[in-house]
């Protein structure tokens, strides 16, 4: 395209992105705002306390009178939460390939996975804060260590999880292993690794949320959350709530287009569910 | 490319078999799959192994193929071992399953054996990727995604890759054995076509071990057929097939072709089945 215009292209592109992310954002909007009306007409009705449970409306209030606040303490939390994801997603690959390579590493290691996967997050979240100080380090590692397990276990199947057969056609012409990972075991762990990476997201902001309780001072919705249930100012609670709602809808709507780009060959992508 | 006149064979390589198996015995654990397997297959022979299910056909053909090494016996493939065969990319391999990279469209399915390995096979040795898709009947379809295709169509994708690399043996599992029986029928003389017309086929075609289950498919596309008996899979006879080339789907009426139909299921019937399928001396 060389035209000299430069909005018309623009538009299309947006109303193309549109498109294809309106089935993502559609439905759970209307969920929202088909639970949003039943909340309210409850809270009108049974003239529930606002300091019980606020109606959706003043939530709203709430949300949008201070939306620049919000939206600040909620790229805070974002921030944390990505850092996290991006950290213990790659640790949990690199994990999961050498795993899936051995069995005896896979055995010597998922114990020790496992036990730091059980072991509670509020009860690491202190000591994070004596390791690590009182910045970011210890929020984004809390967030990295919510994300790790998912995409390990399913990184360890997916690397293993290849067609028998195409392995055996790329052995018998002596394919190394590195070219077998790549070009197999690798584009057959992606729909393994995006199903876990969308566990992920979800998991990493309860993680940053989580640490923001801990680390207070620092900001973010988790912060928020801690002061405004101190002050039982619900109403801004709730609208904190809210906020990391959308964030985490809106990541799983990148990952889920992200993955239609790149799985359009698998057919995860093209079921259509009924 | 194509020489018209044999091939000059490896100085080391005097006999003109493309595969050996002496005394080939495999066991899995305590189990005997296959025992005292001699086959040798001469260069531009079409062998086909016939056997039931379980005999041992798959790993018969996985192990000429270097893939599994055998419990005993020795193994020449093209007069070398089959490790240097796999690196010289001298061996085609057609499964039962097309087993293709469904991320990949048609095109660079065909193209993948030349992206791995490349220390073995340069541009010289492989076939021409486009003439391939000619031959296997798939123009049009190279830019299709492997899911988008009929399972006769995959195979002829998978057959395709494995002729790239302008293999000196074709071994092939059952490539048909999945497929209608209206397809199956077709895709025998398809391969038939494409043995003939092959890259590199020359005078002599290519040489190809193919197993089946499927008596007809056994005779109509071999010059030899190989009977195992039940487990563990021992060769229980052998058989030429004199039947005239080129041969058509047609042929299969003809009272020479049923003839040997009815031998080669006679020689599977009497094939004794084994008592002792464990490994007890
Ligand atoms: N990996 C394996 N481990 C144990 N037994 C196996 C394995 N693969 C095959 N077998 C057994 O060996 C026998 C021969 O198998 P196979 O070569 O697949 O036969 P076919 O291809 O003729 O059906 C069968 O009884 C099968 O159950
Ligand atoms: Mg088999």
């Amino acid at each position: 395209m060389t035209g000299p215009t430069g909005a018309a292209p623009l538009r299309v592109e947006w109303t193309r992105w549109g498109r294809a992310a309106a089935p993502y954002l559609l439905p759970p909007l209307i969920a929202l705002v088909l639970g949003a009306v039943i909340w309210e007409a409850w809270v009108e009705l049974n003239d529930v306390s606002e300091f019980v449970l606020p109606p959706p409306s003043a939530v709203a209030q709430a949300l949008f009178s201070d939306i620049g606040f919000f939206a600040q303490e909620g790229l805070r939390t974002f921030a944390v939460a990505t850092a996290g994801l991006a950290i213990g997603t790659g640790a949990a690959i690199l994990l999961a390939i050498l795993m899936a390579h051995s069995t005896t590493l896979e055995r010597a290691l998922l114990p020790i996975a496992i036990t730091v996967k059980v072991t509670p997050i509020v009860a690491l979240a202190p000591l994070f804060v004596i390791w690590f100080g009182f910045n970011w380090e210890p929020k984004v590692a809390i967030a990295a260590l919510i994300t790790y397990f998912p995409v390990l276990i399913n990184g360890i199947v997916g690397f293993r999880d290849v067609d028998p057969g195409a392995l055996d056609f790329l052995r018998s012409l002596r394919a190394s292993p590195r070219e077998i990972f790549l070009r197999l075991r690798w584009p057959s762990a992606l729909p393994y690794l995006f199903a876990a990476l969308k566990i992920a997201a979800t998991l990493s902001l309860i993680g940053a949320v989580v640490a923001e309780f801990f680390a207070a001072g620092q900001g973010g919705l988790g912060a928020v959350i801690d002061e405004e249930n101190r002050l039982v100012r619900l109403d801004r609670l709730f609208a904190a709530v809210v906020t990391l709602a959308v964030i985490g809808v809106l990541m799983n709507v990148a990952l889920a287009l992200a993955e239609r780009r790149l799985l359009s060959w698998h057919r995860s992508t093209w079921a259509t569910p009924g | 490319m194509a020489q018209p006149t044999a091939s000059p064979a490896p100085p080391s390589a005097p006999s003109d078999a493309a595969l050996e198996l002496s005394a080939v015995r495999l066991d899995y654990g305590d189990v005997r799959a296959l025992d005292g397997i001699d086959i040798e297959v001469r260069r531009g022979e079409f062998v086909v192994v016939v056997g039931p299910s379980g005999c041992g056909k798959t790993s018969l053909l996985r192990i000429a193929a270097g893939l599994l090494p055998p419990s005993g016996g020795s193994v020449r493939v093209l007069g070398g071992s089959a490790d240097a065969a796999q690196a010289g990319k001298r061996l085609g391999l057609v499964a039962q399953t097309p087993a293709l990279l469904p991320w990949r469209d048609v095109r660079s399915n065909i193209a993948l054996p030349e992206s791995v390995n490349r220390s073995a096979g340069g541009p010289a040795a492989a076939a021409d990727p486009e003439a391939l898709i000619r031959l296997v009947g798939l123009e049009g379809f190279e830019r299709a995604r492997p899911h988008k295709l009929s399972g006769g169509m995959q195979q002829r994708v998978a057959l395709a890759r494995a002729l790239v690399v302008d293999p000196d043996l074709l071994l092939m599992d059952e490539p048909f054995a999945a497929l209608d029986e209206i397809t199956r029928e077709q895709m025998r003389y398809e391969l038939l076509r494409v043995w003939s017309q092959a890259p590199g086929a020359g005078a002599t075609a290519k040489t190809v071990l193919f197993v089946t289950h499927s008596v007809t498919e056994a005779v109509a596309l071999a010059d030899r057929v190989v009977v195992l008996s039940p487990r563990p899979g021992r060769i229980a006879a052998e058989m030429a097939i004199d039947l005239p080339r080129p041969r058509r789907p047609d042929d299969e009426r003809a009272p020479a072709f049923l003839d040997a139909v009815d031998r080669v299921r006679a020689l599977l019937r009497t094939a004794p089945p084994e008592p002792a399928d464990r490994v007890s001396s």
